[in-house]
C-alpha cells in the first residue's frame, strides 16, 4: 500500500505542482515547427507508476481512470492518426498491435483510441514489460524505459522520429467499460453550472421526470408501492462529492483491499466479470443529440470527461430484495441492504434487477483455486492468504456479493465505544 | 357408440375397426424395433451424453463456464427454460381444453402431446435448477420447508418462488393426466400379450395397468377421474406461463416490465407447442404408417391454432412498440429502438420473420394442408419462439439503466451444451416413449371410428 500512496503523492505533484516553466522550456527547446510525424509522451500510469509495483495484482486489475484498461499496455492514440493508419477500436476492446519507434527502439503494444487526445501526439506508460517481477506482473506489455531520450537530459517527451506501424496482430484489452457515452441521459448524469446552480440550487429537480398520477403530475419518489421502512436507530447512508472525485480509483483498491474483493484476471474481465464493489464509471460526451441513439454512442472526438463512482445505493424499497427466492438479500433495521452469502442459491435475478449493476456474482471459485493463481496470489496461496481481512468472508463459488457499506466496520464502530468506560460514563 | 354429426368431417380414415385400432397401434409396442428407431435414438443418446459432459463441466467448475456476465445474469439458460415449458403447453391444452370442448379431433393427438409436455417440462426445469450458483442448496431451500432457521424462509415475493409452485403444480398433473390416460391401453397390450403366451410382456404391462379389468364401473371411475384432472389443467394452461412470465414482468428492467406479457406468453406457448407437436407427429405417423389416425384434418386444424396464436403475438409484439413509444419512459423507450437495430438485431428480426410472417402462410389452404410446408414452418415457428425469448431475455438486460454497464453476451460450448442436453434427453425419452407406450389413445380412438360407412371391401 505505501508504493501506491506514493504513486498518488507522485499522481499530485504533477497535477498541481508541476513545473509549469521549466516543462514549457524543455518543450520549446526541442519542439521545431519542421518536426514531422509523431510526438511521444511517457508516463507513469495511475495504477502502475514507475512499474515497481507491477507485481500487484490490486494495481493490474485497476482501471485507467481515462481509458478503463486494465492488465494491459497500450498506445493511445486520436481518432484521427488512426484512422489514417488503419487502426480499429471495436467496443470489446478488440484492436491491433503497433509497432512503436523512438530513438531508434520499437516496442510492440496494443493501440487504444482514446478521445480527447491531440491528434499528431501518442501516450505509452512506463511500468510495463517487467521480465523478473513475479508471477504477476511479468511480461505485461512492453518496456518503454529505452525509449526514454537520454542525450541530454532525461525527458519523457520525444518530438521526432517516432513512427508507429500497424501490424495484422489481434489483440485484445480488457476494459471494465465498453460503453464510452452516457447516452445523454439526464437521469443518469445531473450536473450544472455553478453560476446556474446558485442562481436555482433546485434546478435539477424542475428537469426531473414527473410521473401521472390521479391528482396530476407529480413527483416519482412520492409514489411508491411499498409502505417504506421505519428506521427507529441508525440509517445509513454515504455522501460521495461528485464535485471532488477525480476518478483515480484508489478508493477502488482500498475497498478491495477492504473486503476481501477478487482479482480476477485479465481474462475474467474482459468476460465482463470484474468483482470490483465499487467502481468508477466514467462518461464521455458525445457530439450527437440524445435522440439520436446510434450517434450518442459515439464519444466526442474531444470530449469533456465526467466521473460516477458507483456502488450499491442501499435502496430503501430495493428492487434485488422482493425478487430473491430465498430471501437472501435483505434491509436491516438500520437501512443497509445486506447480502446474506451463506443463504444465496445463485439465481442472480437480483443482479439482473439491479438498475445500478453493482451486484458481483462469483462464477467461479475465485479462492483457492490454482486457476487464478497467477492473477490473485493473496487469495490463492498460504502466505497470500495471510493478507485478507479476517472481519470479512471469503465467498464462495455461486454466490452473489456487493458492497456492504462496510458492515464490518459500523459494526465495530458501534461495539468499540460500548466496550469502553466512556460510554458507561456517557451512559450515566 | 358415440353419435357424430354428420358435418364433422370424419376422423379416422380407412374404415378402422376396433380390432383394428388396437392391431395398429399395438404393433409399434409389440414389435422388434426398426433399424430407423435404432438409428434415430443412438443419435439422441449421443447427444445426450455430450450434454451430461457439458452439465457435468457446468457442475463441477461453476457458472462461469457459461458466457453470462455481470451485466447479462440469465441467457441460454432462461431463455431454454421459457421456450421448453412454452412446448409443454400444447399437450395439456389439447388434453385438458379441447376435452372439455369435446373436440375430438384431439383423441389421435393428445397422447403424444401429453408425452410431449411431460418430456418438455423435464428439460424446462433442468434450466432453472442448474443455474443456480448453489444447486445443491437451492433445490431444497426454495421449497417452504419446516427448518430451524427462526423466521428464515422463502421469500413469497419473489417470481422465482412463484415458479417452483407453477411448474411442480403443472408437472405433477401433467403426469398424472397421462399416466391415468394410459391405462386401459396398457390394459390392451397386456391382454394381447397373455393371448400370445408373452409372460413377461403381460406382466409387465399389468402392472402398468394396475391391473386394469375393463368393467363398466371401472371404466366409469375412469371417465370421472379424467374429466376432473381436465378441470384441474386447464387453469394450469394458463397460469403457467402467466407466472413465467411474472419473472419478467414484475422485475423493473426495461423490456421486461410489462404488463401485456401474461397473455402474449401463453399465446407464444401455444404457439410453439402446436408447432412442436406438429414436428413429432409428422414424423411420427410417417415412420408408424399412421396417416388413418393422425390425417391432414388434424394438421389442418394444428395450423389453424398456429395462425390464431401467431397472430396474437404478432400483435403483442407490435403493442410493445406502441406503448414504448406512447409510454415515453426513456428507458423502455430506448430498450425497443435497440431491440430492433441495435446490436441484437438479427435476433429480432429472426423472431419477427419466423413468427409472424411465417405463420401467415397457413391462410392459405394448400399450404396448411401440405405436409413438407408444414413440417418446415413447425420447425421455423419454434426457431422464431426461441429466439422471442433469447430477444425479450438479453436484449433488454443488456443495455439497461446505467450505459457504464452495457456489454455484450457470447455464448461458449457449455451453453449450447445444456440445450443439447436437453435436446438429447427430450428425443431420446420421445423415443422411448414411442416404442413402448402406444403413441395413440385407443380406448378415445375407438369411440370415434365409424367402421360402417367407411368400410373398404
Amino acid at each position: 500500500m505505501m508504493a501506491f500512496t506514493n504513486c498518488l503523492e507522485k499522481r499530485k505533484r504533477i497535477l498541481f505542482s508541476a513545473n509549469v516553466d521549466g516543462a514549457l522550456s524543455a518543450i520549446s527547446s526541442s519542439y521545431k515547427a519542421t518536426n514531422t510525424g509523431f510526438e511521444l509522451v511517457l508516463y507513469e500510469s495511475c495504477g502502475l507508476g514507475n512499474g515497481s509495483q507491477a507485481n500487484n495484482p490490486l494495481l493490474q486489475e485497476l482501471p485507467d481512470p481515462i481509458t478503463k484498461a486494465t492488465w494491459d499496455h497500450y498506445v493511445t492514440i486520436a481518432l484521427k492518426d488512426a484512422t489514417e493508419l488503419g487502426i480499429e477500436n471495436d467496443a470489446e476492446g478488440r484492436t491491433q498491435l503497433v509497432n512503436l519507434t523512438a530513438n531508434g527502439k520499437t516496442i510492440s503494444v496494443a493501440a487504444l483510441v482514446q478521445p480527447g487526445q491531440a491528434p499528431g501526439t501518442l501516450g505509452v506508460a512506463l511500468g510495463y514489460g517487467r521480465t523478473k517481477v513475479g508471477k504477476v506482473g511479468e511480461n505485461i506489455g512492453a518496456n518503454a524505459y529505452p525509449l526514454v531520450s537520454a542525450t541530454e537530459t532525461m525527458s519523457y517527451r520525444i518530438f521526432s522520429g517516432v513512427t508507429l506501424e500497424k501490424t495484422d496482430a489481434a489483440f485484445q484489452l480488457a476494459q471494465t467499460q465498453i460503453h464510452q457515452t452516457y447516452m445523454g441521459r439526464e437521469n443518469v448524469i445531473q450536473e450544472s453550472l455553478l453560476a446556474d446552480y446558485n442562481k436555482n440550487p433546485e434546478y435539477w429537480k424542475e428537469s426531473a421526470a414527473k410521473v401521472s398520477s390521479w391528482d396530476g403530475k407529480v413527483d416519482p419518489s412520492s409514489l411508491s408501492m411499498w409502505k417504506g421502512h421505519e428506521y427507529n436507530n441508525h440509517h445509513w447512508g454515504m455522501a460521495i462529492d461528485l464535485n471532488t472525485c477525480t476518478g483515480c480509483g484508489s478508493c477502488v483498491v482500498a475497498c478491495n483491499v477492504e473486503n476481501n474483493v477478487a482479482i480476477v484476471g485479465k481474462q475474467e474481465v474482459i468476460n465482463r466479470r470484474e468483482m470490483h464493489w465499487l467502481r468508477i464509471d466514467r462518461y464521455y460526451t458525445s457530439d450527437a443529440a440524445p435522440e439520436n441513439y446510434k450517434e450518442a454512442e459515439i464519444a466526442s472526438e474531444n470530449p469533456e470527461v465526467v466521473f460516477q463512482p458507483m456502488l450499491c445505493q442501499h435502496c430503501n424499497n430495493a428492487p434485488c430484495e422482493t425478487v430473491c427466492p430465498v430471501a437472501a438479500t435483505t434491509h436491516s433495521t438500520e437501512g443497509l441492504n445486506q447480502m446474506v452469502y451463506n443463504r444465496c442459491i445463485g439465481t442472480r435475478y437480483c443482479a439482473n434487477n439491479c438498475p445500478y449493476k453493482v451486484r458481483r456474482f462469483n462464477w467461479f471459485k475465485y479462492h483457492d483455486n490454482q486457476q487464478f493463481t497467477q492473477s490473485n496470489p493473496s487469495m490463492n496461496t498460504d502466505l497470500g492468504r495471510m493478507v485478507l481481512n479476517p472481519d470479512v468472508t471469503v465467498r464462495s463459488r455461486g454466490v452473489m456479493e456487493k458492497c456492504s457499506f462496510c458492515v464490518q466496520r459500523i459494526q465495530s464502530g458501534k461495539l468499540t465505544p460500548r466496550r469502553t468506560a466512556d460510554h458507561y460514563k456517557m451512559a450515566k | 357408440m358415440q353419435p357424430t354429426s354428420a358435418v364433422r368431417e370424419i376422423l379416422i380414415t380407412g374404415g378402422k375397426t376396433v380390432r383394428d385400432v388396437s392391431e395398429d397401434i399395438s404393433r409399434q409396442v409389440e414389435g422388434k424395433p426398426t433399424k430407423l428407431w435404432w438409428t434415430a435414438f443412438s443419435i439422441s443418446l449421443v447427444l445426450l451424453m455430450f450434454g451430461v459432459y457439458c452439465l457435468a463441466t457446468v457442475l463441477w467448475e461453476g457458472i462461469g463456464v457459461w458466457g453470462l456476465n455481470k451485466t447479462v445474469g440469465w441467457a441460454w439458460d432462461i431463455t431454454n427454460f421459457v421456450w421448453w415449458v412454452g412446448i409443454g403447453h400444447a399437450g395439456t391444452l389439447i388434453s385438458a381444453i379441447l376435452l372439455l370442448f369435446r373436440q375430438k379431433w384431439r383423441m389421435s393427438i393428445n397422447r403424444a402431446a401429453e408425452a410431449m409436455t411431460i418430456f418438455a417440462v423435464i428439460c424446462a426445469a433442468t434450466f432453472p435448477l442448474v443455474h443456480m450458483g448453489r444447486l445443491w442448496l437451492g433445490m431444497y431451500w426454495v421449497l417452504p420447508l419446516p427448518n430451524t432457521w427462526g423466521s428464515l424462509w422463502a421469500n413469497f415475493n419473489s417470481p422465482l418462488l412463484w415458479d417452483v409452485f407453477a411448474i411442480t403444480t403443472y408437472f405433477t398433473v401433467s403426469l398424472v393426466f397421462w399416466y391415468i390416460g394410459l391405462i386401459p391401453d396398457f390394459a390392451v397390450i397386456r391382454d394381447r400379450a397373455t393371448r400370445m403366451g408373452n409372460k413377461t410382456r403381460a406382466t409387465i404391462y399389468n402392472a402398468l395397468s394396475f391391473g386394469w379389468d375393463g368393467a363398466a364401473k371401472t371404466w366409469m371411475r375412469y371417465e370421472s377421474v379424467a374429466l376432473i384432472l381436465a378441470g384441474l389443467s386447464t387453469p394450469l394452461v394458463l397460469s403457467v406461463h402467466t407466472i413465467v412470465s411474472f419473472d419478467f414482468a414484475t422485475s423493473i428492467v426495461p423490456g421486461w416490465h410489462t404488463t401485456i406479457f401474461p397473455p402474449y406468453f401463453v399465446a407464444g406457448a401455444i404457439f410453439s407447442g402446436f408447432a412442436m407437436v406438429l414436428t413429432l407427429l409428422i414424423v411420427t405417423r410417417k415412420v408408424f404408417k399412421l396417416e388413418d389416425y393422425i390425417t391432414i384434418y388434424h394438421i389442418e386444424l394444428m395450423n389453424i391454432v398456429i395462425i390464431i396464436t401467431g397472430s396474437i403475438v404478432g400483435i403483442a409484439y407490435i403493442t410493445e412498440f406502441f406503448v414504448a413509444w406512447y409510454g415515453m419512459v426513456p428507458a423502455e423507450y430506448y430498450a425497443f429502438y435497440n431491440r430492433a437495430t441495435g446490436p441484437y438485431w438479427w435476433a429480432y428480426w429472426s423472431m419477427m420473420t419466423c413468427n409472424v410472417i411465417s405463420p401467415q402462410l397457413f391462410w392459405f389452404k394448400k399450404l396448411r394442408t401440405n405436409i413438407v410446408t408444414t413440417f418446415i414452418l413447425s420447425i421455423v415457428v419454434n426457431i422464431g419462439m426461441w429466439f422471442e425469448r433469447f430477444v425479450i431475455i438479453v436484449t433488454s438486460v443488456h443495455r439497461d439503466y446505467l450505459p457504464s454497464s452495457w456489454s455484450m453476451f457470447y455464448p461458449t460450448m457449455y451453453d449450447v451444451g445444456e440445450y443439447i442436453l436437453t435436446f438429447g434427453f427430450f428425443f431420446t425419452a420421445f423415443f422411448l416413449f414411442a416404442k413402448f407406450f402406444p403413441v395413440i389413445n385407443m380406448a378415445e380412438v375407438k369411440s370415434i371410428i365409424k367402421s360402417t360407412s367407411e368400410k373398404k371391401h
